[in-house]
């Protein structure tokens, strides 16, 4: 039997509840990022990037469009002879089946998916993260320590500690304590969601945990506990590159506008490292006479007669002529008509804000920062003509004209 | 639908010779145009777009980059079990050599089109920029029963010798007449060389022009037989441009600045594929200055752009002026350059401070590849 070294396992089922109505239809993997991307072409292209051509997309909430996205897996260079990527949704078995009960649990059910490829290591990972990691190089750390179990960590500040699962290690690395969201924490090394197990142990650890009739079934609740305390080689590799975790509205627009910002090292086109994604066929964006545009980014098919600074238009975005689009993530298909101003907002795929609607507002109008927040305008909704939406609101149904949110 | 019924011909090296600075290192197909295509695709799409799943490529030379460009038809939805994309390099016989126009290029290729069990052929030259219903000439030329069908346009002709058929078009939509249109004063019908002929129809008479060492499709095969021929015109209403030569190229680009040339030529009910790069969108920097202008992805753009056609993956450095012009695939403009009305090749490079000034009918062309 042909042999893997390592098979990568994608964690994509979450609904990411925090991104209200941005996930409503679509699951958090899916989310559109960077004017033409979706989450999930990071891990895809880092994997493929780094050597790894056999992943399975483990789906469960709202999987159409994701499984629609990834397809054959062509974008990523995913579809292969042998290997290549397998969506792998829950299923019923002869004796029943189940939802995906936790990370481990997702992973468990599909241990037969992974034995096919008999692999040495496997990889898991999951979609919520933006950043550009080469596995390789973790792989190699890991089998270079010897270790069972190797969890990618991020130096974080110590008030961010208490947001992350700690790994406690010594000098050399060996993790001798894990904290979940430590209120006092003993150390600034953030697991990142990405482990590299020696198969042959994970399996072991799976199968002990489904035995456990305690257990939440979760990787860093459940699996990395269990190992660490049956005394396992635990290691961390420590990362310092950017990574961003987008599971709240203002971290998925922050992480967009960090696009914008020369001294941030993110290049997605840099061709040792490019992140891949499946385009459509646009034409050309047209900037126009009445246009003025400074500090963003511009993706295909759009048209261009307003005003737009500091911000991202995916594809297919129409900005009408004397519209102000500020500080604000504009999804694809979406229309600013004649004299409406968006700012500090990400409005969803296909939206309409009709003319002189306002939508957002910038932390100084807003006067008080506690009130102020990220504006989110749903997919396919209408903010009627002259419309008002303030700051920081999650607008889920069409806003009639002149009324105001 | 798939249309498993007709077998689309493409021929990728028409009048090369026409547009010299932009051939050097290609065929007329694969001339860069509108910011992210390149000729080739506007026919491809076309036939692609009427559900036609088998097209041959009929190239002759310098078709390198062509072949680059379309690898397996996949971006073209033409990586078929069944048909798909077909490359026909030119086959040369001892007697015959390499073939001189349409008639010898399609006896080259007989032998595919006797191989093919298509009931019907569609033929385009790549030199035509359009987005026509190819699916419309196809009804029309079979519920009328004609033993051709020809789509033209209504227009002034441009000054150049091409040797285009105008067509003396007859009540009854059928061509009475065809005569060569050099320097044509006023508006005429002119044919845009896009042509549906049965396949056994097509065997036929370049069986029978080959005989004859016969080369012009229009001069030898088709105003010859004209009374032999039943010859059906139909009129195309939406974009379709040929390109004569690199003053015309360069209007027919800048036609795309017009929202309604645009419209007409990115109809979203049938898109023009092309291969696709992983570029990041354009990224406009602080004080960029950038109007009137069609913009591909993977830019980066510090300087001031006016009037212009950027391809994708050109940077503009800060303080730079860019006016009437047209700047190919990953090429660099330093700082502070004055461009204006300049061709621009694919990866040249433009150091900072450099000013190049063309007439506005005039351009000044960069080759491909070249530091100034």
């Amino acid at each position: 039997m042909k042999k893997t070294r390592c098979v990568a396992m994608l964690l994509a089922g979450g609904q990411g509840s925090r991104l209200g109505v941005l996930t409503q239809k679509i699951a958090k993997p899916a989310v559109p990022y960077g004017g033409k991307y979706r989450i999930i072409d990071f891990p895809l292209s880092n994997c493929i990037n780094s050597g790894i051509d056999t992943v399975g997309v483990l789906t469960q909430y709202q999987p159409l469009e994701l499984n629609d996205y990834i397809g054959s897996g062509k974008p990523w260079d995913l579809d292969r002879l042998y290997g290549g990527v397998h969506v792998l949704p829950p299923y019923q078995k002869s004796k029943g089946g189940d939802w995906y009960k936790g990370t481990a649990n997702a992973i468990y059910q599909n241990m037969h998916f992974i034995e096919r490829y008999n692999p040495e290591y496997v990889l898991i990972l999951s979609g919520d993260h933006i950043y550009k990691m080469d596995y390789s190089k973790m792989i190699e750390a890991h089998e270079k320590s010897n270790s069972d179990a190797t969890i990618a960590v991020l130096n974080v500040s110590l008030e961010e500690a208490s947001r992350f699962g700690i790994m406690n290690a010594n000098d050399d690395d060996v993790i001798y304590e894990f904290e979940e969201k430590p209120k006092h924490p003993k150390s600034t090394l953030a697991s990142m969601g990405i482990y590299v197990f020696k198969w042959e142990k994970l399996q072991k650890y799976l199968l002990a945990d489904e035995q456990n009739e305690n257990s939440s079934n979760d990787f860093g609740k459940d699996v990395i506990p269990a190992m660490l305390a049956a005394g396992e080689k635990l290691t961390v590799y420590r990362f310092d590159d950017y990574w961003k975790d987008v599971g709240t509205v203002e971290s998925l627009w922050d992480a967009n506008l960090d696009l914008l910002n020369p001294k941030i090292n993110l290049n997605l086109s840099d061709p040792n490292w490019r992140i891949y994604s499946r385009s459509h066929a646009l034409p050309p964006h047209f900037i126009s006479n009445a246009a003025q545009v400074e500090n963003s980014l511009i993706t295909d098919g759009c048209e261009i007669d307003g005003k737009v600074d500091f911000s991202i238009l995916f594809e297919n975005v129409t900005i009408e002529e004397g519209a102000e689009v500020d500080y604000s993530l504009i999804f694809p298909g979406a229309v600013i008509k004649k004299g409406a101003k968006v700012r500090y907002s990400i409005i969803a795929e296909n939206a309409i804000i009709e003319e002189n609607a306002t939508v957002g507002l910038s932390p100084e109008e807003c006067g008080d920062s506690a009130d102020w927040g990220i504006t989110v305008v749903g997919d396919n909704l209408t903010i009627g003509k002259g419309a008002t939406v303030g700051a920081n609101k999650m607008v889920k149904e069409n806003i009639k004209g002149g009324e105001s949110l | 639908m798939i249309k498993n019924n007709i077998l689309g011909i493409i021929f990728a090296n028409v009048h090369d010779q026409l547009v010299p600075e932009l051939t050097k290192k290609r065929s007329m197909a694969s001339i860069p145009f509108g910011s992210r295509y390149r000729l080739i695709d506007f026919s491809l799409s076309n036939l692609v777009n009427a559900g036609i799943s088998k097209v041959g490529i009929i190239t002759k030379s310098n078709y390198n980059s062509l072949l680059d460009h379309l690898g397996s038809g996949i971006s073209w939805d033409l990586d078929r079990k069944n048909g798909g994309l077909f490359i026909l390099p030119p086959f040369s016989t001892s007697k015959a050599g390499i073939f001189k126009g349409h008639v010898d290029a399609l006896a080259g290729i007989m032998t595919f089109l006797k191989r093919s069990h298509e009931e019907y052929v569609v033929m385009c030259d790549a030199d035509v920029v359009s987005n026509m219903d190819i699916d419309m000439l196809i009804n029309k030329h079979i519920t009328s029963d004609a033993d051709v069908t020809i789509a033209y346009k209504h227009g002034l002709l441009a000054d150049e010798n091409r040797n285009t058929m105008e067509l003396k078009i007859g009540g009854d939509g059928f061509v009475e007449n065809i005569v060569l249109a050099d320097k044509q004063p006023g508006e005429i019908d002119y044919s845009l060389d896009v042509f549906v002929i049965k396949r056994e129809k097509l065997i036929e008479l370049i069986s029978n022009a080959s005989k004859n060492s016969l080369t012009s499709l229009s001069k030898e095969v088709l105003i010859p037989n004209l009374h032999q021929l039943k010859i059906l015109a139909v009129k195309i209403d939406t974009f379709a441009e040929v390109v004569y030569n690199t003053k015309s190229y360069a209007k027919i680009s800048m036609s795309l600045l017009n929202k309604e040339a645009r419209e007409n030529l990115f109809n979203p009910e049938r898109p023009v594929y092309t291969k696709t790069r992983d570029d990041m969108p354009s990224r406009y920097g602080l004080k960029s200055d950038v109007t009137n202008s069609l913009i591909g992805s993977g830019s980066i753009i510090d300087g001031s752009v006016k009037n212009s056609i950027l391809f994708r993956s050109v940077t503009v450095g800060k303080g730079a002026k860019i006016e009437n012009c047209i700047i190919m695939q990953g090429t660099k403009i330093g700082e502070n350059c004055v461009l204006k009305n300049v061709i621009i090749d694919k990866s040249a490079t433009i150091s900072d401070g450099v000013t190049l000034m063309g007439g506005a009918d005039n351009y000044v062309f960069v080759d491909k590849g070249k530091t100034i």
